[in-house]
């Protein structure tokens, strides 16, 4: 699953640790969702949405469909 | 080093303390215990300390697993899965060669100490596929 997290924490201009701040999550776990190694769970990824406010299949693609923009 | 210490936020000091206490108790009432006769009261007494030393240890684990995120979680329960599996599979090759003549080994008293060690260095190869 491929993901737009590192370039819409960037746009805000965050660290990897602010955006594990408002996620409550580690740094480990931001680092590993943004370079593809981890898939965060549905809670997660819905904590991303909320956050960046923007609907789920806009940041994150299984590579099934089109990502939404 | 504040993100090393993320990943062993179940392994606080105080974590870490009680289950050096809880293991030394485990083998010092092992040895004591030989003193008394099989199925002496004094002996059952040392095996219950010793189940209840392990059991809180177990218990504070879990308690500590709760604090820690949804991948450092998937590292430690990873890492969990090598460790019951080598050491299940350790003791049942063992179990084999005892039956082919080789001196017994007791299980029942380093078979958790060797998961740990295992669980460890587990951990350190489960957590370098999510870096």
């Amino acid at each position: 699953m491929t993901n737009e997290l590192r370039e819409l924490r960037s746009a805000r201009g965050w660290s990897q640790g602010d955006l594990a701040d408002k996620l409550r999550v580690s740094r480990q776990t931001v680092n590993a969702i943004e370079t593809g190694k981890y898939d965060p769970s549905l809670p997660l990824a819905f904590r991303v949405a909320r956050l960046f406010g923007k609907p789920i299949e806009s940041i994150f693609d299984d590579g099934e469909g089109g990502r939404k923009r | 080093m504040p993100e090393l210490r993320s990943y062993f936020k179940c392994y606080e000091p105080r974590f870490i303390a009680w289950a050096l206490v809880a293991a030394l108790v485990t083998v010092l009432a092992a040895f004591v215990a030989k003193r008394f006769e099989p199925g002496s009261a004094p002996r059952l007494a040392l095996a219950a300390l010793e189940a209840v030393a392990m059991g809180t240890v177990v218990l504070g684990l879990v308690v500590r697993m709760r604090h820690l995120d949804e991948l450092q979680r998937r590292i430690q329960f990873e890492s969990l899965a090598v460790a019951f599996g080598v050491t299940g599979a350790s003791i049942q090759g063992w179990g084999f060669f005892e039956k082919a003549g080789l001196p017994r080994f007791d299980w029942g008293l380093w078979g958790w100490p060797c998961m740990a060690v295992v669980w460890a260095v587990a951990f350190v190869f489960v957590k370098r596929r999510y870096e």
